[in-house]
């Protein structure tokens, strides 16, 4: 009778285990950084309408975000370093824009 | 003697020109018009390279979907996609997974470590062995439907979208952000280098639309300041700033009052 509870729990498990395994990324993994990356990412569509101090800040959490990124594994780390590229340098080019900006009144 | 130098001179302009016509580049017919070969791993896996159709895509999409949000590159093979990413769920895999619909339809499955005689048929829908009629049918019988332009593939995209002929979708579930609305900069002229021709109109509107802010900027268009860069044709057809999508995907340079449309004097 144990044997065969042992046996379904190890049956259960397995399957859970398949399950995850045959899940796509992008369902599975809810790791932190992911929820960091699309709060830092989703603003280029308002860079513009940032001030200095955000657009500082947004480009310290894309390093941050670079570092993590990088420990991933090589599908996700091409997928989001790129993705983080685009994001990050648009910031950074609208910060250019917005100091020189500055400078000239 | 005189004579004899005329006739070499003459054999050798007209070799020079024909081997200048030789080498120019074919123009694509329109259902051609934006296709790319992608052919990093393929061969090496036993596939044919991937054949990949821009406007059947494009019919669907919006350009950032595909080129920020699911992270492809602006040159073909430059991202380097391998079968194990597609069967991650990225890349192609991003929609191409046997799960993600398009208007009710089940997108097909792409790249599988395995697959069998019958998969096989599926794989070849992307790793082309050979030209499909099927696929010059169907995108002759889209052409149909849609408003006409003279130049690329003969679609004028903008006409499409801006009269309900197309509705794209710029969302991925599971892959872009729920995005805020965008704050789209001015519409500016920029002033024509040749004596008679129309200044370029640029339309912010019309390029975020489908492209978002980080598509072109500071990649493409790196300049801070308006002016500051100078643009020539000669640039352009070399595939540099809107030569990286006009003549690849987007209408071809050579359709001149597409972009040169302020009226002179106006």
């Amino acid at each position: 009778m144990t044997t065969a509870v042992g046996k379904a729990k190890t049956g259960i498990v397995t399957a859970l285990l398949l399950l995850v395994a045959l899940l796509p990324a992008t369902a599975r993994s809810e790791e932190p950084w992911r929820a960091g990356f699309e709060q830092t990412c989703s603003k280029t569509g308002d860079a513009m309408t940032l001030s200095v101090a955000e657009l500082n800040t947004l480009l310290e959490k894309c390093a941050a975000l670079q570092k993590i990124i990088e420990t991933q594994e090589e599908s996700v780390r091409k997928v989001y370093l790129k993705r983080l590229q685009l994001c990050r340098n648009l910031y950074g080019y609208v910060l250019e824009y917005k100091k020189n900006e500055q400078a000239s009144k | 003697m005189k004579r004899i130098m005329l006739v070499c001179l003459i054999l050798l302009g007209g070799s020079g020109v024909l081997w200048a016509a030789g080498t120019k580049k074919k123009k694509p017919l329109p259902h051609e018009f934006g296709s790319v070969t992608i052919s990093n791993y393929s061969q090496q896996a036993g596939m044919p390279p991937v054949l990949f159709d821009h406007w059947l895509h494009r019919k669907n999409y919006t350009c950032r979907v595909c080129h920020v949000d699911i992270g492809f590159g602006m040159t073909a093979n430059s991202t380097k996609i391998r079968a194990a990413d597609n069967g991650k769920g990225y890349f192609c895999g991003a929609c191409h997974n046997g799960s993600t619909t398009f208007r009710k339809v089940k997108i097909f499955e792409s790249c599988a470590a395995t697959y069998t005689r019958d998969d096989y048929k599926r794989c070849v829908k992307c790793h082309a062995v050979e030209k499909d009629p099927a696929r010059e049918e169907a995108f002759y019988r889209f052409l149909e439907k849609m408003p006409r332009e003279t130049f690329g593939n003969g679609i004028n995209w903008e006409k499409a979208e801006e009269g309900g002929s197309l509705k794209l979708v710029d969302n991925v579930d599971g892959v872009s952000f729920k995005k805020s609305s965008m704050k789209v900069e001015g519409n500016f002229a920029l002033k024509s280098k040749v004596e008679g021709m129309p200044d370029i109109i640029f339309s912010h509107a019309k390029h975020t639309v489908w492209n978002g802010c980080e598509l072109c900027h500071p990649d493409i268009f790196v300049g801070i300041k308006k002016g500051a860069t100078k643009y020539t044709m000669i640039e352009l057809f070399n595939g540099q700033y809107c030569g990286v999508c006009h003549d690849k995907v987007a209408f071809p340079q050579t359709d001149c009052k597409r972009c040169h449309a302020k009226p002179v004097g106006g």
